[in-house]
């Protein structure tokens, strides 16, 4: 039966955070889907609410962060309404996720086997499992991350590692999860320039050698390119547009995307938070109509400020949010 | 000449000795502060200890005997010569040696402690976990409620309602002593709970233990429902950390969490503040001692000011600060069994 359907589809979903005196409207009608063994890219400035989507899909937003509407399926469960049961076992066997810092997925009072060790006793729950094979299995795990003396990492705490080294515990215990989906969010961002691109080809191997699909959510616009069959361009928790990552590149089509490219014209690792003279949005009260109009060189438009612009398909498998595109019907 | 200096120097640098140096010379001072004051508040000690009725030419034998008419400088010389032999002076009030009285009622006291620390410890663990845990869910509600009761109400108003309650309406707990009439414990460690396991006699201890269980929550319930709001709140900022949120992307079931990879990281700030509770109880314990009839430190402590027992009050205050010192000891060395960082020195 596989694929039938998707196998992640997230259908119009709003997230919003509670604090004590705000709320912030940050995810407002986002809708993205998966295919098997598909590489999708998510792009967007900082605060576009990617990391939101990601934490989402597993259902671990803080205790602030509420999903309000929309749904969630992986293959045909429903990860909002399925039993704890089901979503434990998709957690544990099926998707896993590389946090975006690599400083504070792990925990800095328990040693790497600690963690590693919990992980893999849920993600292979077999009675004939013991101490010794899930530590095989760990220092499989980081032989796999390419980790030189994996022995000795296994017994650190995080504080005696590298960053680089911690980002790559984060990914192989990612990986102890992530049997058949793989969402990495921004995997390079915290870490040492020089071995950004390195972890990066790592772990496209990494999914390439296991037959993973992937959301790899990065600034290297560059390694975007290069690893993914199709993009997400996220704004100000919405999809501003979505398409294959050549078109993408070739012909930006949403004016925020246009900007983008403008502002990182080489394209090789060129982080893309700094381009664009970067107001932040205050989800809050965020803007009306299209949330992109306070920035976008053809905002003035009266329907820009006051109707928000539904996808409009361009073409087959080409999405875009922008008025200039027509206004649907 | 040089290595012998660095030999020293690495010795003083050792931690545990530097403590116990630092600790040790904090102690003198304090004995000498404690030794002043004591000496300077209004009221004649000579006077108070034989009564009023006690002819002057007595009395004023009874001072020359004490050193009172000396220069206090020269007073502290012959009391810390006396602390050299193992001697804290007689008590005016007991008139024993102090520290025979101190070894006598101690005990009681530190028993209660103990069984105090054990049910504040347990309390806030499970509370502040379980409330920081779910902000906002109804056990959060009634905690924060119960704090905020926790703190106005003083240990011994705890003490009359559990007494009030549990021994009088309900009668499951006895109401004052440590032990029934009729049933003895030889005296060892003086905790009796100790000494009757130690003689082998279950029924003693069970004894023992109902009679410790009434103080102990009236000194406990307070401070722990504080201790749980530290704990919470700790809590609370950590759940939301990506290191907690990785390992429910996991699978990892919410309690092993929350017990095990949330609690090691936030009970720091809940550590100190447990040990100072505790330890304060040397002196605080006093009217929950009273209400109970327990023969503890902190109502021979008391007598002692109130009777300007000079040795008396020295002696005590001189073991509370022994206490204070060892129970900071205990605190350092938990903060470093959980924080590795404390153990490898960061960076
Ligand atoms: N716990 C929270 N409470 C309130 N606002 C939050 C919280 N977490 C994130 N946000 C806000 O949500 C928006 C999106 O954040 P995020 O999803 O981290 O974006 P991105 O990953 O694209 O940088 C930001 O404006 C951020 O300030
Ligand atoms: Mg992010």
């Amino acid at each position: 039966m596989q694929g039938a359907g998707p196998l992640l589809s997230v259908k119009n979903l709003y997230v919003k955070y509670k604090s004590y005196w705000y709320t912030y409207h940050v995810l407002d009608d986002v809708s993205i889907n998966v295919k098997l063994g598909e590489k999708v890219g998510l792009i967007g400035e900082s605060g576009a609410g990617k990391t939101t989507l990601l934490k989402s899909i597993l259902r671990v937003l803080p205790t602030q962060g509420k999903i309000t509407g929309g749904e969630i399926f992986y293959k045909d469960v429903d990860l909002l309404r399925c039993s704890k049961q089901r979503l434990l076992e998709i957690r544990r066997k099926n998707v896993g996720m590389i946090f975006q810092d690599p400083l504070a997925a792990l925990n800095p009072v328990f040693t790497v086997k600690d963690q590693m060790l919990e992980v893999l006793r849920y993600a292979n729950e077999r009675a004939d499992m013991n101490k010794s094979d899930l530590i095989n299995m760990a220092l499989d795990l980081l032989r796999d991350t390419l980790i030189p003396d994996p022995e000795r990492v296994l017994n650190s705490y995080p504080f005696q590692l590298s960053g680089g080294m911690r980002q790559r515990i984060v990914i192989a215990m990612a990986l102890a999860s992530a049997r058949e989906l793989l969402l990495a969010d921004e995997p390079t961002t915290n870490i040492d320039v020089t071995i950004q691109a390195q972890i990066l080809k790592l772990i496209g191997d990494l999914v390439e050698k296991k037959g993973l699909s992937m959301i790899l959510v990065s600034h290297a616009l560059g390694l975007v390119r290069k690893m993914t069959d199709r993009v997400y361009v996220m704004y100000g928790g919405n999809i501003a547009e979505e398409a294959p990552t050549s078109k993408l590149f070739n012909e930006p089509l949403h004016p925020y995307m246009q900007l983008l490219l403008k502002t990182a014209p080489k394209l090789v690792e060129s982080p893309l938070t700094e381009g664009i003279k970067s107001i932040p949005i205050d989800y809050r009260n965020p803007p009306t109509g299209c949330v992109f109009h306070p920035r976008c060189p053809y905002g003035d438009q009266e329907v820009c400020r006051k109707v928000k612009p539904p996808p409009i398909e361009v073409e087959k498998g080409r999405f875009v949010r922008c008025h200039l595109y027509g206004s649907g019907s | 000449m040089k290595s012998r200096f660095n030999v020293l120097k690495s010795v003083y640098e050792n931690t545990v000795f530097r403590r116990a140096v630092l600790s040790l010379l904090s102690l003198l001072g304090l004995s000498l502060i404690i030794f002043t004051l004591a000496r300077i508040v209004p009221g004649d000690p000579a006077r108070m200890a034989l009564g009023p009725r006690a002819p002057e030419e007595i009395v004023q034998k009874y001072r020359e005997m004490l050193h009172l008419n000396e220069p206090i400088y020269v007073q502290y010389y012959y009391w810390l010569t006396n602390l050299f032999q193992g001697k804290l002076g007689i008590s005016l009030t007991s008139f024993r040696e102090v520290s025979v009285d101190i070894a006598e009622f101690l005990p009681a006291t530190l028993e209660l402690m103990l069984f105090v620390a054990i049910i504040q410890i347990a309390g806030t663990l499970i509370l502040g976990t379980l409330s920081g845990s779910k902000p906002g869910s109804i056990l959060d509600g009634a905690l924060r409620v119960f704090t905020y009761v926790g703190i106005c109400v003083p240990a011994f108003v705890w003490g009359l309602i559990l007494q009030f309650i549990f021994s009088y309406v309900v009668g499951v707990f006895p109401a004052t002593e440590r032990l029934s009439p009729g049933i003895t414990v030889p005296r060892i460690t003086g905790l009796v709970t100790v000494d009757a396991l130690a003689t082998g006699n279950f029924r003693a201890f069970v004894d023992a233990l109902w009679h410790l269980i009434l103080p102990s929550l009236a000194l406990a319930l307070g401070a722990m429902a504080q201790e749980a709001r530290i704990l919470r709140s700790a809590m609370v900022e950590n759940i939301n950390k990506d290191y907690v949120l990785t390992l429910l992307s996991h699978g990892i079931p919410g309690y092993r969490i929350y017990f095990k990879y949330a609690l090691k990281p936030s009970v720091a700030s809940t550590i100190p503040v447990i040990g100072l509770d505790i330890a304060s109880l040397i002196a605080n314990a006093f009217m929950v001692e009273v209400i109970f009839n327990w023969p503890g430190i902190s109502k021979f402590g008391i007598t002692a000011m109130l009777k300007k027992d000079l040795n008396g009050i020295v002696g005590v205050v001189l073991m509370a600060g022994l206490i204070y010192t060892v129970t900071n000891v205990i605190v350092d060395l938990i903060l470093t069994i959980i924080d590795p960082r404390l153990r490898y020195g960061e960076k």
